[in-house]
């Protein structure tokens, strides 16, 4: 008659089954110890793997923008920079102009020292940042200020032969009076600064292009030289460049210097307004940067929440395989001796 | 007879429903991918849209063949420079026909230009409508769309595993309960072994007192 209900095969079975199961799990717990992370990161998750996923890919994103915004942060600045040079230039090209109303400046004088003053004026405004252009807007390759080309003279020539009658080199250009020579700056002059001349003679600025420096939130990132401010300041100089030096009665250069004297104070303005511009989109570039990175420390916390295994929980876990482990050793040992033969 | 479980039915599952079922999701999310890149002409709307950055190579263009999409998915080789195509097609527009300027975006050739750029990645997180076939959740986003597709996979994963853990666990009990019935135990065996050793000494015992009996009988009627 059998006495027990339990066969030596399943005995012997069951410890050699629970060891297996202790070491899968030994080795699993050994791995996840290693690298930080649980070993199966899909099937520990299940349908949350998807939000993981999600703030992994929102993380990347992120750090593209942010690193994206620091380069537009240095674009601004160098913007800044070069609209601070250009507020100086025209700054003395003022008191030159100045001097040369009160008569302190003669007419030749100020010839000079407008095409010195416009030179670090053009070298200011064809600014550039890793190869690109600052002011020229999404036309990056193009300077924003070409200079005063041959074309550029010679369109300002045929206008006020339009005008006037009469070349600029002309000697008889004294007869031009003041206030004649006012309305013609205002009107024929002014309009060679207009689109599409401007774009065709002077500058190969365009506008400047969006980016994207947030969630949903863009940007110009940067000033155009297609700006009215930019334009009167390059009219104030090319004004004085181009007709100064004509046989011009007192009183029309007076008209002249008074005119070149107002497009720079507007200019100045303009450039004045830009600068604040700028610095506004300065602050909220650095806000909106900040409002990413904190977001990204944020979804960083989360996600290592769902991926990272605690260290402290995972060393008690391994302390805690290891005894069950060894006691599992002892045991199968101790149960193969305790056989009724070895009592025989 | 009809095979339900085990590994025969597993592999048919997979081949037959599961794998099927996961080729049309990635197909949708591949055709999804197209759609998102692909091109609308920029002045006549009667003009049909193009695809972009990624292509499908299978040849039927029309509703960029919806069977094997993914198999078929590649990078336009217009703007893949090791194929000799120009990378700043993807700033400019018109990759599929970059000879026709109805689908260029970028019409001053400004190389600042970013207005396509940006549209990509608004377009990435904007609904649009997948195969409704797979079985996933069919207007939303590619980035949604490859999120549900991650959460369905391992989402099945998980609960299969879970089953299989179930199964196993259920198979030791049965292994143990067969062998405790149909098998034997060594020590009862040997105690049994035991108690028929004994009873076959006490025989031979009694056996050789019977004949020692025979034997003094003998001796005296001699």
């Amino acid at each position: 008659m059998r006495t027990f209900g339990v066969s030596s095969f399943s005995q012997a079975q069951i410890n050699r089954t629970q060891l297996q199961k202790l070491q899968f799990e030994y080795t699993t717990a050994l791995a996840e110890q290693s690298s930080g992370r649980k070993a199966d990161l899909s099937l520990a998750l299940g349908s949350s793997y998807a939000k993981f996923a999600y703030l992994d890919s929102n993380i990347r994103s992120i750090g593209a923008i942010l690193s994206s915004n620091a380069t537009m942060t240095a674009r601004f600045e160098a913007t800044e920079e070069a609209l601070r040079g250009m507020d100086e230039v025209s700054s003395a090209y003022r008191s030159a102009l100045i001097a040369s109303k009160s008569g302190a400046l003669s007419a030749a004088g100020l010839q000079v020292q407008s095409s010195q003053l416009f030179e670090s004026l053009s070298g200011f405004m064809n600014s550039t940042l890793g190869g690109e252009y600052l002011l020229s807007g999404v036309n990056s390759d193009q300077p924003a200020l070409r200079g005063v080309s041959a074309d550029g003279l010679a369109l300002v020539a045929s206008s006020f032969q339009h005008t006037f009658g009469m070349s600029i080199d002309d000697p008889n250009v004294s007869t031009i009076s003041g206030d004649s020579m006012s309305v013609w700056i205002e009107e024929g002059f002014a309009s060679l600064f207009e689109s599409p001349i401007w774009e065709d003679i002077w500058s190969g600025s365009g506008d400047p292009a969006a980016a994207r420096v947030g969630d949903g939130q863009f940007m110009k990132n940067g000033v155009s030289a297609r700006d009215p401010a930019l334009r009167k300041l390059v009219m104030s100089f090319v004004v004085i460049s181009a007709v100064g030096a004509a046989n011009l009665s007192e009183e029309a250069l007076e008209g002249l210097v008074n005119k070149s004297l107002g497009l720079v104070e507007e200019g100045r303005e303009g450039v004045t307004s830009l600068r604040t511009g700028i610095g506004s989109r300065l602050s909220r570039l650095d806000e909106a940067s900040q409002t990413l990175a904190s977001r990204r420390d944020l979804y960083s916390s989360l996600s290592s929440d769902m991926a990272e295994v605690d260290v402290m929980e995972l060393s008690m876990r391994i302390e805690s395989i290891r005894s069950r482990l060894s006691a599992s050793y002892a045991l199968t040992a101790r149960l193969s001796d305790l056989s009724l033969a070895n009592y025989l | 007879m009809r095979v339900a479980s085990g590994r025969l039915a597993g592999a048919i599952a997979v081949r037959d429903s599961i794998l099927p079922q996961h080729e049309s999701q990635l197909n949708a999310l591949a055709s999804g991918l197209v759609e998102a890149f692909s091109e609308s002409p920029g002045v006549s709307g009667n003009l049909a849209k193009l695809p972009g950055i990624f292509v499908l190579t299978s040849g039927a263009a029309a509703d960029y063949g919806r069977s094997g999409a993914a198999a078929h998915l590649a990078i336009n080789q217009n703007v893949d420079p090791l194929l000799g195509g120009n990378v700043f097609l993807v700033r400019d527009g018109a990759i599929s026909d970059p000879e026709n300027p109805d689908y260029v975006a970028n019409t001053s050739g400004a190389p600042g230009y970013s207005e396509r750029l940006l549209a990509y990645i608004s377009n990435l997180s904007s609904p649009q409508m997948f195969d409704a076939a797979a079985g996933l959740p069919s207007d939303v986003s590619v980035q949604d769309y490859s999120n549900n597709l991650l959460t369905f996979v391992t989402q099945r994963r998980q609960s299969t595993q879970a089953s299989v853990d179930e199964t196993r666990a259920n198979r030791e009990q049965l292994a143990a309960a067969l062998s405790s019935a149909t098998g034997v135990n060594l020590d009862d065996e040997m105690a049994r072994l035991l108690q028929i050793e004994n009873s076959y000494k006490a025989t031979t015992k009694l056996i050789s007192v019977v004949d020692g009996l025979y034997e003094s009988l003998f001796a005296a009627i001699r």
